[in-house]
Order: C-alpha cells, then sequence, then structure tokens
C-alpha cells in the first residue's frame, strides 16, 4: 500500500517533469519557474525556523548573496553557469554562518532583530559595493548555456528549477530521517535537555544557518539567471518577509510545508490581480496594487497564525485522509499525526 | 575482590542561586557496576547535584571527576560524550518527535556520518540509521515494552510512559553511568513494579547508576549505598542498614515515615 502511493507519487512527478514544458503555457511555466525557485527557498527557511526554530529575517538578503555571486562569477570571472550555482550555495553558507554566530546566543525577538541587522547590512552593501555590484544599476546576465543549448525562457529553465527544488526537498526529507536533523528538532523542541544528551547546541546552530542559507543561495542564483537581472531590490526586507510567510502558510516544520507556501505566495498575487480587476469594475480602487497584496499577505499571515498554525500542509493531509476515507473505505478513520 | 574502581566522585561541590546556598559542600562517589542512591528531603538539592554533575550549573567550588578525569570545566555536551547519561525530574522529552526518533536522538553521541551523508542518506548514514534502529528497538523498545508506540508523539502518551520513554532515551547512549532523578514520582504501584524491574535489568547490563527517590521502599531495597543529603549538606552515607539506623538520618528525613 505504502509502495503503491510512492509509486504512484513519483509516476505523476515524473509525468509533470517530462510533459510540463510541453503542455503548459509559457505564463503558466513562468510561474512554476519562480515557485520551484521559491520553494526552494522556503524549503531551506523552513530547515531553519520551522525545524531549528530559530527565526530569520534575513532570508530576502541571503538570496541576494548568492544571486551576486552568481552573476559575479558569471559575468565577470567567466566560471562555467552550472559551476556558479554550488558556488553560490557554498558562499552564501558561510554568509549566513558569519550572520548567525551573533545569534547563537539569541531567542526570540531578539535574534529577530539581529537578523533584520543582517537584511540591512547586507542591503548596503548590495547598493554600495558597485565595483562589484554596480548598486542600484544592477548586473545583467546573458542566457547561459547548458550542454551546448542556450538556456533561455521558461521552457529552458523549468527543467533546472522544478529539478533542484525536487533535489531540495529531498535532501530535506532525508535530513529529518537522520541524527542531524532530529538534532535540530531537538533544539527546537528542548534545547537544554538536548544539550544534556550530547547535542553540542552552537554547532548544530550553525549547521543549521549553514543548511539553510546554502538552499537560499541555490535560490538565488537562479533567480539572477532566469530574470537575467541581479539588482537590490530583488532583496529587500519585503522578500526575507515573503519568505517568513511561505513557511507559516505552508507549515512549520513539515516538509511539504515549503512547496505549499511557495505555491501560494506566488499566485496569491495572480488573484488578487484578478479580485482587483472584478472590484475595480463596480467601486473605484484607488490603492496600488503592492500595497493591495501586502494587505493580502498580512492578512493571510494572522489567519494561519490563528486558525491553522500547521498551515497549508496539514490542511491537505486532512484533505487527503477524508478523500482516502471517502473513496478507499468508508469506515477507516483519520491518521493522527505530527 | 578489590575495591571497584571509582567511575564518578563529586568532590565538596558548592552552588549558590543569587543568595541562596542551594549546594554547599556536597561529595559523594559511584564506583563501577555500583547503584548509588542519593536522597534527602524536598529542596534538598539532589536535582541541583546532578545539574552539577551534567554541567547544567556551573559550580561555585568543589570539583567533579570521571575516570580519574577532571570534568569540573567541561560543557554540557562533552559531558554526555563521557558516556554520563541522565534522565530529567520533570520530563523533558522533544514533543514534535515520535517515541523512536527521541530514543534514537538518545544515542546522540554514538553516531558518526556527518551531515552531508545525512543530506543524501547515503552510504554510512543510511547503515548506522538502520543499525540504530534495530539496536533501540532489539535492545531498549523490548526492556521497556515501548514497540508498539514506536511511531506515536511523544506529547499524547501517558505520563507513566513518557517517564519510561525519558530512561529510554538516556539509555540509548550507551552510559557508563545512568542518573535517574525520581523515576518513579507520580506512578502507580505497577508501574513503580514494572520500573524496578527495568532499573534491575540495566543493572545487569553493567551499567552504574545514580539514583535519587522519594520511593523508600525502592531505594533500599536495590541501593548497594546511600548518600543523604539535606540543606544542600552530606548528612550520611553507607549501607541501607548503616543510614536507616543513623540518628541524623531519622531525625531530619525518614522519621516521618518510621513513625507511620
Ligand atoms: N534554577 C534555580 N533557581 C533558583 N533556585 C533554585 C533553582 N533550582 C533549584 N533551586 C533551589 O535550590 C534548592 C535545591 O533544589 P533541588 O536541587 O531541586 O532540590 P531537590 O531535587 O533535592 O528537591 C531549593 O531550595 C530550590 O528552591
Ligand atoms: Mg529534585
Amino acid at each position: 500500500m505504502h509502495k503503491n502511493k510512492t509509486v504512484i507519487g513519483l509516476g505523476i512527478a515524473v509525468i509533470f517533469y517530462l510533459l510540463g514544458p510541453f503542455v503548459l503555457s509559457d505564463y503558466m511555466l513562468y510561474l512554476v519557474n519562480l515557485a520551484a525557485i521559491a520553494t526552494i527557498g522556503a524549503v531551506g527557511l523552513n530547515i531553519l525556523t520551522g525545524y531549528t526554530g530559530l527565526i530569520a529575517m534575513a532570508n530576502g538578503a541571503f538570496i541576494g548573496v548568492g544571486a551576486y555571486t552568481a552573476a559575479v562569477l558569471y559575468t565577470k570571472l567567466g566560471v562555467p553557469f552550472l559551476l556558479t550555482i554550488p558556488i553560490a550555495g557554498l558562499m552564501t553558507a558561510v554568509i549566513g554562518m558569519i550572520f548567525g554566530i551573533p545569534a547563537l546566543r539569541l531567542r526570540g525577538f531578539y535574534l529577530a532583530m539581529s537578523t533584520l541587522a543582517a537584511q540591512i547590512l547586507l542591503m548596503f552593501i548590495f547598493n554600495n559595493w558597485t565595483s562589484v555590484t554596480n548598486g542600484e544599476r544592477g548586473i545583467f546576465l546573458a542566457p547561459p548555456n547548458l550542454f551546448g543549448f542556450s538556456l533561455v525562457g521558461d521552457k529552458g529553465f523549468f527543467f533546472l528549477t522544478v529539478g533542484i527544488a525536487t533535489l531540495g526537498m529531498l535532501f530535506s526529507y532525508n535530513l529529518f530521517k537522520t541524527d542531524t536533523g532530529r538534532a535540530f528538532i531537538a533544539i527546537r523542541d528542548r534545547d537544554i535537555a538536548a544539550n544534556i544528551i550530547g547535542v553540542d547546541i552552537f554547532k548544530y546552530k550553525l549547521i543549521s544557518f549553514a543548511i539553510s542559507s546554502f538552499y537560499a543561495g541555490v535560490a538565488g542564483a537562479l533567480f539572477g539567471f532566469y530574470m537575467t537581472y541581479v539588482s537590490p531590490e530583488g532583496f529587500g526586507l519585503n522578500v526575507s518577509i515573503d519568505y517568513i510567510a511561505m513557511i507559516i502558510v505552508g507549515g512549520l516544520g513539515n516538509l511539504w510545508g515549503g512547496l505549499l507556501g511557495a505555491i501560494f505566495v506566488v499566485i496569491l498575487p495572480e488573484f488578487v490581480d484578478k479580485g482587483i480587476e472584478i472590484v475595480g469594475q463596480f467601486i473605484p480602487m484607488e490603492y496600488t496594487f503592492a500595497a493591495f497584496r501586502q494587505l493580502v499577505f498580512g492578512l493571510m499571515i494572522i489567519v494561519f497564525l490563528v486558525w491553522e498554525p500547521k498551515g497549508l500542509a496539514e490542511i491537505f493531509r486532512r484533505l487527503f485522509c477524508w478523500l482516502k476515507a471517502k473513496i478507499f473505505s468508508p469506515k477507516s478513520e483519520m491518521e493522527p499525526q505530527v | 575482590m578489590t575495591i571497584s574502581e571509582s567511575l564518578l566522585k563529586v568532590d565538596n561541590i558548592h552552588l549558590t542561586f543569587g543568595g541562596l546556598k542551594a549546594i554547599d559542600g556536597v561529595s559523594l562517589e559511584v564506583r563501577n557496576d555500583e547503584l548509588v542512591s542519593l536522597i534527602g528531603p524536598n529542596g534538598a538539592g539532589k536535582t541541583s547535584t546532578i545539574n552539577c554533575i551534567c554541567k547544567f550549573y556551573d559550580i561555585d567550588s568543589g570539583q567533579i571527576f570521571f575516570h580519574g578525569e577532571n570534568i569540573t570545566r567541561l560543557k554540557p555536551h562533552q559531558v554526555a560524550r563521557r558516556r554520563i547519561s541522565r534522565s530529567f525530574q520533570n520530563l523533558d522529552l522533544f514533543k514534535g518527535m515520535t517515541v523512536l526518533e527521541n530514543v534514537k536522538l538518545g544515542a546522540h553521541i554514538n553516531v558518526r556520518s556527518g551531515i552531508l551523508a545525512d543530506l543524501l542518506y547515503y552510504g554510512k548514514s543510511r547503515k548506522e540509521e538502520k543499525e540504530l534502529e534495530e539496536y533501540i528497538v532489539e535492545e531498549i523498545f523490548s526492556l521497556f515494552g515501548l514497540a508498539k508506540y514506536r511511531n506515536k508523539h511523544v506529547g499524547s502518551l501517558p505520563y507513566g510512559l513518557q517517564k519510561k520513554i525519558d530512561i529510554a532515551r538516556a539509555l540509548a547512549a550507551r552510559p557508563m553511568l545512568l542518573i535517574l532523578d525520581e523515576p518513579v514520582a507520580g506512578m502507580n504501584s505497577d508501574e513503580t513494579k514494572e520500573i524496578t524491574e527495568d532499573i534491575q535489568k540495566i543493572r545487569e547490563a553493567n551499567i552504574s547508576i545514580l539514583l535519587i527517590e522519594h520511593d523508600m521502599d525502592l531505594v533500599m531495597n536495590i541501593s548497594d549505598r546511600i548518600y543523604v543529603i539535606n540543606f544542600g549538606e552530606n548528612i550520611a552515607d553507607g549501607t541501607s542498614q548503616e543510614v536507616t539506623a543513623n540518628p541524623d538520618v531519622i531525625e531530619i528525613y525518614l522519621g516521618k515515615s518510621f513513625e507511620n
């Protein structure tokens, strides 16, 4: 039964992966690409915040570090495109660990403030270290080559972004099957007990920062190449907040949370857009789209925090259980879990 | 038989909280393969003493040795690596994990595979994970009868079971010294009997035990030696006969239960 489910799931994933670019419209592909990139960042942030319990407000800037690293390596140093992605990840992991150090002794509000400072400092560097970042003008990236094919547009990127997002989720899944992941959760749940059991709290918090930032760096590199342009405004505090929204809405400390939250946050503006269009026919809308989007966003975070702190992942889980009960065996109960 | 080798030696330790002297010169020793009990009225400083051994508290003065090594200045996770494990008086389980995962993390100090292997779940990581699970299911879950709860989240289980899981987790590290802080507190007589049997089985595995407990029947029955402390000071120590015959002990601690 369990095996069957896995096989069916894998089958659907492979079919989507192989056929996706040919059946989806360019616009849909664009959304999928954005969602895949966001999934990488959100799964990474979930490792730090959802599983290790460390609130971080600098994910936007960490994504920026990855984007700039890849862009500089690619445009200024001629490093092959595929190589820039892991290097961007490693670079961001190092930066993430450096900013993680002062955070080791802090919790909750103070940790949020310390990572907020990291966000502001990194933005300052993006804006002002012009010899490397070009400041506000940003860096343009020519479409990269992959195995001799020019990687342009939404179709070309689909395989890369969805492929890496899938790998990212797989690695995260593995992590929480093993000792390192358990140490993270233990730090979140009861750091004193974890320490007395033998978990070196500082070491594991740093590792969590490193892994999470690695994901952010990879997401940033992909984002830069996909947009063919890297500039500071892509990595501001609003981006950090978007990512926090993703994992709260998707499900903190849940593997699927990162994916569902990313999809939600990427397509939400589309719905808001449509909503404004429809409502705008009857009531003149003076609000700008951006302000309205932020409003809906803030509301969603509150709604989830209050009514469904386990996020969309939990809602989907219950939905699946309900469907399963309806379809297969009317008697089977909902499985209690997590 | 020669005198057994000293395993843990706590030498005249002091600890203050603000102005309060929680521990005012406690000394004790646990030798290889011994079961030593630490008793005393509530607030005597028993939990504080083991918190000092585990380095959760930094002592003001005194020294602690384990296997002849001075561990006074180690960090908590370093003490754990010396193979000292403990259970907690007020359960400290990881609520977000299943029973199996909680107990697995208890073996953290024995896990060798690194982070990269864990991310890939490949080679050493996969092998170690399988072996760990086998060891826990066969050796530890069978001892405590926990097998049927393995995939339950700990928060949903009754108190008595959680106590067992706490001990199971401490045992998973394969400790040389197991410290138990009131393992039967709040348990009914059946559960107390079960835990007592479990403790005896742990002893048979040549694990030394430092036991804190209020249940006098239990303490008197299974201890090799007993230390009595009060107001953070040693009052008496010796075998159960010696301790129960000590007038100071009768007066400050045992008197009540003896009279009844
Ligand atoms: N974290 C703490 N802060 C302040 N006082 C404490 C703390 N822990 C214990 N104490 C005090 O130290 C004394 C010894 O406590 P404890 O070691 O828990 O006693 P026991 O375990 O023997 O009942 C008590 O007076 C208690 O109130
Ligand atoms: Mg106590």
